[in-house]
């Protein structure tokens, strides 16, 4: 057989692994469905398919395994049989005869198999890449950026060195985004196992259980999702046959016989999180109690920490070893994967009502943006997901019992210095990383803070892997090797703040509201749901100007508005959000965050104030966050220019706006080109138009032509194309079609220099 | 006959299997991290590779003494670990006969990672298993 011969058997050895990894899904949709035609053809389709593969490519013995599927499903295609549960399992057991000979059971996880690799979003065409080439691919670009870092450190004097320097980061920067997102994989693949093994375990035990899957499109990286496939199929395990229980008990206990194991996937903050959640009986609490008393802990556990033994080594409540669940393995191992990953996991439980397990993860392992710090002259990364904020440390930091803490939304935030979690001594100097961890913060204090760099994660060495504080390591850009810190480990060495992001949190009482009090010559009163931030005023903060002052904040230029005359040299300043609207209000000093009833007895005419109201016993002004807020966003608008981004990809979407955002831009989306024209129409003032050009319904090239059409507002507004490919021809099209400029989708540096060009000329 | 590297700590020699050594450096650069083994040193990089360094005369209860920044690098499945040393002497082929068991009065405080000594015609060196003394599972051991 020739080479050419042998690609082709691979080939066609994956594609007909993925479908038969798919086919599990069809079978149970027939089992609900027994008439459901399309699901009985797209079934028979796959026989077909294979048949005729090893049929061309002289695979007998596959030949005839696939002919004998084919023949009985198309028995039922025709309508000759109808589909039973024992037809069911007669069409399993056809395609289970395949699978050996296929190789069906060890997956794209082995380095032979293939994966499919989307090569972009938008492109229509895939390839199948083997998977050893992603991960060389992902060395070589590993190295390529160690020595980018490097000579970026050195730095260059030569203009001519300096461009290619350039260039080359350019280069390499849009190179890791596409071979990220070529690591890519939707999470289904993950899932497609479990239909099968929730109906097998079910008969198995007795059980009516119903899978409910949501969310299988959801992209991770392949070694996340590798490193996931074992713990989901571990508790999918656990839920059926622990969870969940036998058809008479639920009647029993009043609920419907059949339950349901609910599956789900949705991006949040930057991290996948997956949830499991059945119906079925909850953790039985009261044996967690009497395994806690025998554990003898020194004080008594809460609900959350009882909760929590589960994932101890080698806990169990249920009085029975099962086939089923296996021994030895528990949620023990489950936790320690997702910790190594870098991820969570978490359990919630309501006796008689369910039990769900949440999996957090991270969207990629393989690089991420890290902040540099140095400690007693080391370097150490911290991962910047993690990261809330960073602050100068000031002498007279705050403490309680001795311990530092700083004050952030009104809650007290522990500390700790990097040298005393290395057990090292102590410090209180230098700068807070405040961070959060399952919702709750906590901070370290750091000498130095370097600066940020992508870091290519190297694996934790063996020996560390007990401390608890470290994830991996990584080769920075000055050749040195630095420890990248886990944020979950610093959290438990730290210790965090007892309730959940406050931000997050719904206000106490009805009755009662949280006031930050200020002093500006006179009292004032702020509600700290209006206040984003609290910060001193600094040199390295604010900026003066002859039109008066302004900070930055989280990218954005914010005026400082004093609440009296006018900014003090001297205070603080408050950051307020209102509706997405924010100022910063200048204030001497921060006296105290207070919980009290809100009683304006005198209302006031003055535009600012609400009125004055006792608080804490002291007469005070109440600030109107929205009068500053909004005045602040008008300021900001008359300088601000806005863009229409016109583009189906959500994910695109999400990619740019905050990078726009970030240069200064009001963004407004639209989804399609009709969306589109359809604002421009209504009265949108735009000052530059981003489109897409492959957009389902019309086009970008018919939408450039409609809109220049439109009436004199439009002919000369900056139109940009935007395309995944982009010709010469496709560029000559653009331009006919009236646009400006034509970028290439995934070049984010020329892409923004596009539109800074067309803003100027706006 | 299996050759041996001849390596000096604290005044002694030691042999190590030059099989189990992918090579000798000289490391300058040396990232200290934290940790509850005081014979971790930290870890540098090595062409690429993230290395961690280990104290061979803390490994084996020797006291400190200046750093010569001499390293045997190993390649392990689990990573690269490299092991200090005072110096590098010579390279030996020696036989099975010339290698002894540890004189009981050794024995007791070596046995773990020492499992014979030279005594052939040149002078004594007590030969050293790197991987017990790497094995992680005696490493955890020792802390838990």
């Amino acid at each position: 057989m020739s080479a050419a011969d042998d690609d082709l058997v691979d080939e066609f050895m994956a594609e007909a692994r993925e479908g038969l990894d798919a086919l599990d899904l069809d079978i149970l949709l027939l089992e609900k469905n027994p008439d459901d035609r399309e699901v009985i053809n797209r079934i028979f389709r796959l026989a077909h398919t294979i048949k005729g593969g090893s049929g061309f490519l002289n695979l007998s013995e596959i030949g005839i395994a696939a002919h004998a599927a084919e023949s009985l499903l198309s028995a039922y295609r025709d309508g000759v049989r109808k589909v039973t549960p024992e037809g069911v399992a007669e069409i399993l057991a056809a395609f289970d005869k395949l699978r050996p000979l296929i190789g069906g059971q060890k997956r794209q996880i082995s380095p032979e198999g293939g994966v499919l690799v989307a090569a972009m979003p938008a492109a229509t065409s895939f390839v199948r890449v083997g998977a050893e080439t992603l991960e060389t691919l992902l060395e070589n670009l590993g190295e390529l950026i160690l020595a980018k870092n490097r000579l970026l450190q050195q730095g260059a004097e030569d203009p001519v060195v300096a461009m290619g320097l350039q260039r080359l980061q350019q280069g390499i920067s849009a190179m890791q985004d596409t071979v990220l997102r070529a690591r890519m994989q939707p999470v289904r693949r993950a899932w497609e196992k479990l239909p099968r093994l929730v109906h097998d375990l079910s008969a198995e035990l007795g059980k009516k259980v119903r899978l409910d899957m949501q969310g299988g499109d959801v992209q991770l990286d392949r070694q996340v999702l590798d490193m996931v496939r074992d713990p989901l199929t571990h508790m999918i395990r656990n839920a059926v046959d622990h969870g969940v229980e036998t058809p008479a008990a639920r009647r029993q206990s009043g609920k419907a016989e059949e339950s349901v194991i609910h599956l789900s996937a949705r991006h949040e903050g930057g991290y996948v999180v997956i949830r499991i959640a059945d119906d079925g009986r909850g953790i039985d609490m009261q044996a967690l109690r009497r395994r806690a008393a025998e554990m003898k802990f020194s004080q008594p556990l809460d609900d959350a920490g009882l909760l929590n033994l589960i994932f101890r080594p080698g806990f169990s409540t249920s009085g029975r070893v099962t086939e089923i669940s296996g021994r030895g393995v528990g949620l023990d191992v489950v936790r320690d994967n997702m910790a190594r990953l870098g991820g969570a996991v978490d359990v919630q439980s309501i006796q008689g009502k369910g039990s769900v397990f949440t999996l957090k993860l991270p969207l990629t392992l393989a690089i991420i943006p890290a902040l540099l710090v140095e400690q007693d002259g080391d370097v150490y990364a911290l991962p910047q997901l993690g990261i809330r904020e960073v602050a100068r440390l000031e002498k007279d930091a705050e403490s309680v019992m001795g311990a530092p803490v700083i004050r952030r939304h009104g809650v007290m935030v522990p500390l700790a210095s990097l040298a005393r979690v290395f057990g090292a001594g102590d410090s209180r100097d230098g700068y807070a990383v405040i961070m959060e961890s399952n919702g709750r913060l906590f901070g370290v204090i750091a000498d130095r803070i370097l600066g940020t760099e992508d870091i290519v994660v190297r694996a934790l060495p063996e020996i560390f892997r007990d401390e608890k504080i470290y994830s991996g390591s990584a080769v920075l850009g000055s050749g040195r090797v630095a420890m990248i810190l886990d944020t979950q480990g610093l959290a438990t060495r730290v210790g965090t703040t007892v309730h959940e992001n406050p931000a997050l949190q719904p206000e106490k009482t009805a009755d009662t509201t949280r006031l930050v009090l200020v002093r500006a010559g006179g009292l004032y009163a702020v509600p700290l749901q209006a206040v984003a931030r609290l910060e001193k005023i600094d040199a390295d903060i604010i900026e003066r100007n002859a039109d008066g002052c302004v900070m930055r904040y989280r990218g954005r230029l914010l005026p400082v508005l004093p609440l009296q005359d006018r900014v003090p040299e001297r205070g603080h300043v408050v950051v307020l959000r209102v509706n997405e609207k924010m100022a910063a209000l200048a204030v001497d000093d921060i006296v105290n965050v207070v919980e009290d009833v809100l009683d304006i007895s005198i209302p006031s005419a003055r535009a600012g104030s609400l009125g004055s109201a006792i608080v804490d016993g002291c007469v005070v002004d109440v600030v109107d966050a929205a009068h500053y807020a909004g005045h602040a966003a008008a300021a900001a608008a008359a300088s601000e220019k806005t863009v229409l981004l016109v583009d189906d990809s959500d994910f695109f979407i999400k990619l740019l706006v905050p990078a726009l955002s970030a240069l200064g831009y009001q963004v407004v989306t639209a989804a399609n080109a009709e969306a589109a024209l359809k604002m421009c129409r209504d009265g949108g003032v735009f000052d530059i138009v981003i489109s897409d050009i492959e957009m389902p319904g019309m086009s970008g090239f018919d939408f450039a032509q409609r809109l220049r059409a439109q009436g004199s507002r439009w002919r000369h507004v900056p139109l940009l194309a935007l395309s995944a490919h982009a010709t010469s021809s496709d560029k000559a099209r653009g331009r006919a079609a009236g646009f400006d400029d034509y970028i290439t989708k995934f070049d984010r540096d020329s892409l923004l220099g596009s539109i800074a060009r067309a803003g100027g000329t706006a | 006959m299996k050759e041996y590297l001849i390596i000096m700590l604290d005044g002694q020699d030691f042999a190590v299997a030059a099989a189990e050594v992918a090579e000798v450096a000289r490391i300058g650069d040396i990232t200290r991290v934290p940790c509850h083994r005081p014979y971790v040193l930290g870890v540098f990089n090595l062409r690429g590779r993230v290395v961690t360094a280990l104290s061979l005369r803390r490994r084996l209860g020797l006291p400190d003494a200046a750093d010569s920044g001499l390293h045997l690098v190993l390649r392990r499945a689990e990573g690269y670990y490299s092991l200090s040393v005072d110096a590098v002497r010579d390279v030996r082929a020696w036989s099975e006969a010339e290698i002894a068991p540890l004189p009981s009065a050794l024995a007791e405080k070596w046995s773990g990672f020492c499992p014979g000594l030279y005594q052939g015609h040149e002078r004594a060196a007590m030969i050293l298993d790197v991987n017990a003394l790497l094995d992680i599972f005696s490493l955890r051991k020792e802390t838990a």
